[in-house]
């Protein structure tokens, strides 16, 4: 059967890809995790592992061309399998429109990630010193991935120490795919364990051991003074936050959302159904019915003007042990709670996990953040970039408040919307969250 | 502190050991009445007479011989061959009688006996007066090879080989001797086998001896100037060596360069680097380097002795290729 190899989407903010070199030729046999060829986004190079058992029939996109992520770079079926016309012409047509060789890169500097791969390498012979393999299997930094400096090319020890602060990545981990799914369901990260296979390839054995050593702390225990290399997703966090408090003008818009109702009535469903409905899911619900009504709000700043977005997604924030990612849930207002409650549940779990796809933490209109289970009251969220707003729950209180001419205690839930002056000017910020609140303070009305 | 030439340290180590003990006597050629062919006998015939301090024959077969007789029959000689070229004359009678004679007799008998002698090029006193030949016998086991750089250790060096119950070469250098240098008044010894560490650094090792530690010295300062920080080891001692010395620095630095004024083939420095390959190859983020004499005879013309023999700039640029510059 004709299965396609698409060029993958490797890095949260990559476009476009290169191969830079064919591991496997056409005729060659590959079964499931063999690495098919090595690509170079513009941050890091990276490894193509096949899905896929059977025989390369045919690669479509040659060493050197800048192509779209999700290209069809390569065919595999049985020896001797007719690949489809289609499959071809579409394959002709990327090449087309591609056109440009990648630009020549400098070492990696800024860059997520390890460098591009040393172009002296020839017939897989790596030239390094005694030190910088030594450095390099202490700090599991793949050899192939560094840029030797030192006389004809060899790698040498600052060249290994250079590679280690332009950061890690656990997809740059060589591991079998069992290894992968070990460590996933074990909750070990891959990028501290010492593979012991072929190549220092990290077999299921390597992850099990790992899991049954002593909780060790996430990396090497961190000296005073020392300089901790940065992994991709701190570098990111960093890059995009800085991004937001420098080029998004924005203003804090701070209301009191009165969620008793929303109390008793998520007690009642969780109740009765099988699943857990968070606090955040009703958020999520109560904010993409705002966002629906609102297409002010539900916009984007892009270069040329602004950008209304006709679908309604809602990332929700989650923690992470090394940073922050926000997986995104699509077509919410399509949804009903229990349907955005059991794939926002998904997603976290993937997040945590490190399993999420790019078009899963990518695309969200808006973003809802919930700080409450730490006890705070309140907090003022930055805004992702590409977003117009975003949303700080405080912690459910029981507070004391005058209603109805007299005092009552109330369950209230800190709502700060942070938004985009240049999307969203006061009063339809204002509006928003007055939306918001009150799809809250009447929950029924988000369970559909 | 005082301040003498390397020759007088020399003659200091000499005379001190001498009135301390009796059985020490000194023999060579012109070294009673002429003081020496480099002076650093001076005196020492009018203070202990013409018993204790012995002009010889020429022949260095026969000062050889009966350096290693006397030692055998309880006496402690420092013997001079007046130049290390020479030593050719005096091999079987060091070589295979002094540095083998304790083995072979079943520790019945020892050897304590110095041979004092000079080497090294600058005079441009040609091929058979100029050579650094100490390879030779650090191959022989059962002798120490000993070759200071400096007025200190020269005494302090002297004086531990002639406790020392080992025939020990000790090889002194033509351009040193008048070299001047603080020397402690009061007595020290120098114990075998212990380099000293003449500037610390973290970039690159430079380990040497004898004329090349002074030149790796100024290497040290050279590198300074360009922001190249080097460790300068002076070995001091070829056996017994101060391998771990060597080994410390270059896991600190990754990178080696070895200076020796022997000829490049078959130079003792070539052990050196195989010793620390053999225990710190995971260390080295560079190839070892040596700077050594050329594969010729010492050249006699001023300008050609020194193009063969190492100069300052040429530790420089091995030291600059160890760090990948050109």
């Amino acid at each position: 059967m004709i299965q396609k190899v698409i060029l993958p989407k490797l890095g949260e903010t990559v476009e476009v890809s290169t191969i830079d070199r064919w591991i496997k030729n056409e005729g060659d046999t590959v079964t499931t995790g063999d690495i098919l060829c090595e690509i170079t986004t513009d941050k890091a190079t990276l490894e193509v592992e096949s899905y896929y058992r059977g025989t390369l029939l045919k690669i479509l996109a040659p060493p050197g061309k800048e192509l779209p992520v999700g290209s069809v770079i390569a065919v595999i079926g049985e020896k001797g399998e007719a690949i489809p016309e289609d499959i071809l012409a579409q394959a002709g047509g990327q090449a087309a429109t591609a056109g440009k060789e990648a630009p020549a890169e400098k070492a990696a500097a800024a860059a997520v990630a390890v460098a591009e791969a040393a172009p002296a390498v020839a017939a897989g012979r790596i030239f390094a010193s005694p030190r910088a393999r030594r450095l390099a299997a202490e700090l599991l930094i793949r050899l192939e991935h560094v840029k030797g400096t030192g006389p004809g090319g060899r790698i040498v020890e600052a060249d290994v120490e250079a590679a280690a602060k332009a950061g890690r990545s656990a997809r740059a981990v060589r591991a079998s795919p069992l290894a992968r799914k070990v460590a996933e369901r074990e909750g070990v990260d891959l990028a501290a364990v010492r593979g012991a296979g072929p190549g220092g390839k990290v077999m299921k054995e390597d992850v099990l051991r790992a899991a049954r050593a002593p909780a060790a702390p996430a990396g090497p225990p961190v000296k005073p003074g020392e300089i901790v290399p940065l992994t991709a997703m701190r570098r990111i966090v960093a890059a995009r936050m800085a991004e937001s408090k420098r080029a998004i003008p924005c203003y804090y818009l701070d209301m009191d959302a009165d969620v008793t109702r929303l109390v008793a009535l998520r007690s009642e469903l969780n109740a009765k159904g099988d699943g857990r409905i968070s606090f955040n899911d009703f958020v999520v619900k109560a904010c993409a019915a705002a966002l629906r009504a609102m297409p002010a709000v539900n916009s984007r700043w892009v270069e040329g003007g602004i950008q209304r977005r006709g679908e309604v997604h809602v990332g929700v924030a989650v923690g992470l042990e090394e940073g922050l990612i926000v997986p995104v849930v699509r077509d919410v207002d399509r949804k009903s709670l229990r349907q955005v409650s059991a794939e926002s549940a998904d997603l976290a779990e993937r997040a945590r996990s490190k399993k999420l796809l790019p078009d899963e933490y990518q695309g969200g209109c808006m973003t809802v953040s919930n700080l409450g289970m730490f006890g705070v009251r309140s907090f003022i969220a930055v805004v992702n970039p590409g977003e117009s707003t975003i949303l700080g729950l405080g912690a459910i209180e029981d507070r004391v408040v005058f209603r109805e001419g007299g005092i009552q205690v109330r369950k209230i839930m800190s709502l700060m919307l942070s938004a985009d002056h240049r999307l969203v000017d006061g009063a339809v910020g204002a509006q928003f969250l007055k939306m918001i609140r009150e799809g809250l303070e009447a929950p029924e009305g988000l369970v559909e | 502190m005082p301040v003498i030439m390397y020759r007088e340290a020399i003659r200091d180590a000499l005379a001190e050991e001498m009135r301390r003990d009796p059985r020490v006597f000194v023999m060579g050629e012109d070294v009673a009445i002429y003081g020496g062919a480099y002076s650093a006998t001076q005196g020492l015939v009018q203070e202990f007479g013409e018993t204790r301090v012995r002009d010889t024959a020429i022949s260095e077969m026969a000062i050889t011989g009966a350096a290693v007789g006397a030692a055998m029959a309880g006496m402690r000689p420092v013997a001079e061959i007046m130049y290390v070229d020479f030593m050719t004359l005096a091999m079987d009678q060091f070589v295979n009688q002094a540095a083998k004679n304790r083995y072979m007799f079943g520790g019945k008998t020892t050897v304590p006996m110095v041979l004092r002698t000079e080497g090294g090029a600058g005079r441009c006193i040609a091929a058979h007066h100029s050579q650094s030949l100490e390879a030779w016998f650090v191959h022989a086991p059962g002798i120490f090879v000993v070759m200071p750089a400096t007025p200190y250790d020269a005494k302090g060096l002297l004086k531990t080989c002639i406790r020392d119950d080992n025939p020990i070469l000790f090889i002194e250098h033509k351009m040193l001797y008048n070299n001047k240098g603080e020397v402690p008044s009061e007595e020290y010894l120098i114990p075998l086998g212990k380099a000293a560490v003449r500037r610390e650094g973290d970039d690159v090792t430079i380990a040497s001896y004898s004329r090349m530690a002074l030149r790796a010295e100024e290497a040290g300062k050279k590198l300074a100037e360009e922001g190249i920080s080097a460790e300068v080891i002076d070995l001091r001692c070829l056996k017994p060596l101060d391998i771990d010395c060597i080994l410390d620095s270059v896991k600190k630095t990754g990178r080696l360069v070895l200076a020796s004024e022997a000829y490049k083939d078959g130079n003792f420095v070539c052990d050196v680097a195989m010793k620390v390959m053999e225990s710190a190859f995971d260390y080295l983020d560079a190839p070892i380097e040596r700077v050594c004499a050329a594969n010729c005879p010492v050249p006699m013309s001023p300008v050609l002795e020194d193009e063969a023999i190492p100069r300052t700039d040429k530790i420089v640029a091995a030291a600059r290729r160890t760090l990948g510059k050109a």
